[in-house]
Parts: structure tokens; C-alpha cells; sequence
């Protein structure tokens, strides 16, 4: 994995070197062209501003005004049943809705109860394997200013269920006892 | 269908506020959602403006069209009906080697690029087309060979092997991702009956 992270590291000042270069080497007017582009990103994040506005206002009341909390109570025998730790469904409830909301339960977690314990290993894997499915909806439909999900959402939810309960399953599988 | 959504978590969550006895609640939350979602606002156009700027020489040197014929028959099979020469190939290419890569702030650029191709042959603008979803669903399941901030956190923490749970990680988002395309093609065939 040490590899990975290697290549993960130096994508990025690769990307930035070689880009630039080769277009130039291409006969690519860089600096214009760069500029044209910056000004389109920051259109782009202009336009996505009432998007973003409408979805972290909803989502903010119904974290923090005990929304959450009764919802949380309405799943906890679910947890039960199948024999997840209770300690970790506010994450699993929050992680769609709020991508620094649910790293902030993980790090409430992870120290805690340990990282290296069940839990704390079962908040990492769930935390990881996951997105914040409304915010990439958000940004990606404002893009391009789709109001009309369709059954994205569902699909996106579906994807976040499916991998809570691989991450329970999986957890328990790599570290036994 | 995202008007009840809104509607569900904005005023029930306000609801809940006021019969919960916490009113003063709702009006910091509305603050502090509207403050962040300003930050992150700043925070995208800092970085889309630097990215779309090296994207665009990427684009103009014929870098992204290369790079795209290579990777996309790896993708392919997600997106059975775009044809062959549509220009979202490249950038979704781009966006998923970037999430593998764990460089999900990277990917956001790719990814709004993407949808921008997929929306030109939109025949519906304003509504989803069965390609953007398929599309979504690899950005919404965190496929990415590095976790980097869970490994960040677990560090933090002290955890002995902060790096132990990247594969159960790796194959839970497989799982998810495995879910969430099976749906979006049973959802996309439904739709199609109707």
C-alpha cells in the first residue's frame, strides 16, 4: 500500500508539471487558455452557491435541531437486530447527509473508543467507504442546473446501505475476535 | 422529487427544534448551514478556478482524448448506450482514476465536466438523463484505493496500523458501488416500460 499512497502523493505535482509543459510543447497559448478556464471554475462555483445554500441550511436544521435524534431513535432496533453497535448509527445516518458532520462523529469515535477497537475500526472502514451522496448530488445536478433527480437519490442511498452493512460485515471478517 | 426532501429535513428539522424546546435552535442552524455552505463555495472556487485553468490546457493539448481512448472501454459497460465518440468519456475517465487515486477534490472538476458533456445530448434539460445517474452513482460510492483522511484520523488517534482497514474499506465501497449501479440499471428499465 505504501506504493499507493506513493503514487497518490505525486499524482497531483505531476499532473501540475507536465500538463502545462506538454501544452506548450503543443503550441497551446497557456496563459490564456488557463485563464479562460479559471474564470469558467469560478463561475461554476458562483452558479452553485443558492444550491448549496438551500441543501446545508435543511440539512444543518435537521442535524442540530433533533431532527436527527428522533430519527436515530426510529433505527435503533434495526442496529439490534443485526447486532451493529449502537455507538455507531448516528455516523451511519449522518455520513450521506454531511460529508464534515459524519468525519467529525468519526474522529468523536475514534477517540473515544480507540482506533483500533471494533468500533473505532468499524467508524473508519463505514466512514471510508462511503460519500456524502446528497452534497455530490448537490454539486454535480447544480453544475449543470438539474432540478429533476429522478431515482438518483434512491440510487445513491442504496449504494450507502449496501456499503454500511459490507463495512459491519467485512470489519468483523478482517479482525476477529 | 426533491422538493418533499427539502421540504422533510428543512421544516421538520425546524419542527423538531421548537417542539423539542430548543427554538433558538432554527435560527443559528439556518446561519451556520448558509455560513458553511458560503465557505465551501470559497473554498470550490479557489479550486475549480486553478483546476478547470490546467484542465483546459490538458483539454486543448489533446491530453484528455488520449488518455480517455485508453481507459474508457473500462467504463463502458456502465455506459452501454453513450456512443462511442461522446465527449464525457474523457472527463468521467479522468474523475474515476482520480477518485481511485484518492483525490477526491481533483475528481470535482472532472466530474462537473463530465456532467456538462453528458447534459449537451440532454433531450430533457433540467431532468436527469439514466447516463448522469450511472455516473453519480461511481462518484456517490468513495471507490478509492487511499483513504486518505480515515488514514489521517486513525494516525491521529494513535490507532497501531492506521492503514489496516483500507482493504475491508476498498471492497465495502466495491459493494456499495455493486448496489448502486444494479439499481440505477433497474430503475433506468423500469422507467423505460412506463
Amino acid at each position: 500500500m505504501n506504493a499507493a499512497a506513493a503514487l497518490s502523493a505525486a499524482a497531483v505535482p505531476a499532473l501540475l508539471i507536465a500538463v502545462p509543459l506538454y501544452a506548450y510543447y503543443r503550441g497551446v497559448p497557456v496563459y490564456d487558455e488557463f485563464i479562460d478556464g479559471a474564470r469558467e471554475g469560478l463561475l461554476l462555483s458562483w452558479r452553485l452557491l443558492p444550491f448549496l445554500i438551500a441543501m446545508m441550511t435543511s440539512v444543518g436544521l435537521f442535524l442540530h435541531g433533533g431532527g436527527m435524534a428522533l430519527v436515530e431513535k426510529i433505527f435503533a432496533p434495526v442496529c439490534g437486530v443485526f447486532g451493529i453497535p449502537g455507538e455507531v448509527l448516528p455516523l451511519a445516518l449522518t455520513r450521506p447527509l454531511s460529508g464534515s458532520g459524519s468525519l467529525g462523529l468519526t474522529a468523536a469515535l475514534l477517540d473515544r473508543y480507540g482506533a483500533d477497537s471494533f468500533v473505532g475500526r468499524l467508524a473508519s472502514v463505514a466512514q471510508g467507504s462511503t460519500e456524502t451522496t446528497f452534497y455530490v448530488l448537490t454539486v454535480y445536478f447544480g453544475a449543470v442546473n438539474i432540478r429533476r433527480f429522478r431515482y438518483a437519490l434512491w440510487v445513491g442511498l442504496i449504494g450507502d446501505i449496501t456499503a454500511f452493512f459490507a463495512a459491519f460485515y467485512l470489519t468483523k471478517a478482517f479482525f476477529p475476535g | 422529487m426533491m422538493n418533499p426532501i427539502w421540504l422533510f429535513l428543512f421544516c421538520g428539522g425546524a419542527l423538531a427544534a421548537v417542539v423539542g424546546g430548543r427554538p433558538e435552535m432554527v435560527l443559528s442552524s439556518v446561519a451556520a448551514g448558509a455560513a458553511d455552505a458560503v465557505e465551501v463555495a470559497l473554498g470550490l472556487a479557489a479550486f475549480l478556478s486553478v483546476w478547470c485553468g490546467v484542465l483546459r490546457l490538458a483539454e486543448r493539448s489533446g491530453l484528455t482524448g488520449a488518455l480517455s481512448r485508453l481507459v474508457s472501454p473500462l467504463l463502458r459497460p456502465v455506459f452501454p448506450d453513450l456512443p462511442r465518440s461522446h465527449g464525457a468519456w474523457a472527463p468521467m475517465v479522468m474523475n474515476v482514476s482520480a477518485n481511485l487515486l484518492g483525490l477526491g477534490n481533483a475528481a470535482t472538476p472532472f466530474g462537473i465536466e463530465a456532467m456538462k458533456a453528458l447534459n449537451e445530448t440532454n433531450p430533457e434539460k433540467g431532468t436527469a438523463t439514466k447516463e448522469m445517474i450511472s455516473f453519480l452513482a461511481l462518484n456517490t460510492s468513495a471507490v478509492s484505493l487511499i483513504p486518505g483522511m480515515i488514514l489521517g484520523l486513525r494516525a491521529e488517534a494513535g490507532s497501531a496500523d492506521p492503514a489496516a482497514v483500507i482493504v475491508p474499506s476498498f471492497l465495502a465501497s466495491l459493494a456499495g458501488l455493486a448496489a448502486a449501479l444494479t439499481a440505477a440499471a433497474l430503475f433506468a428499465r423500469l422507467g423505460k416500460k412506463r
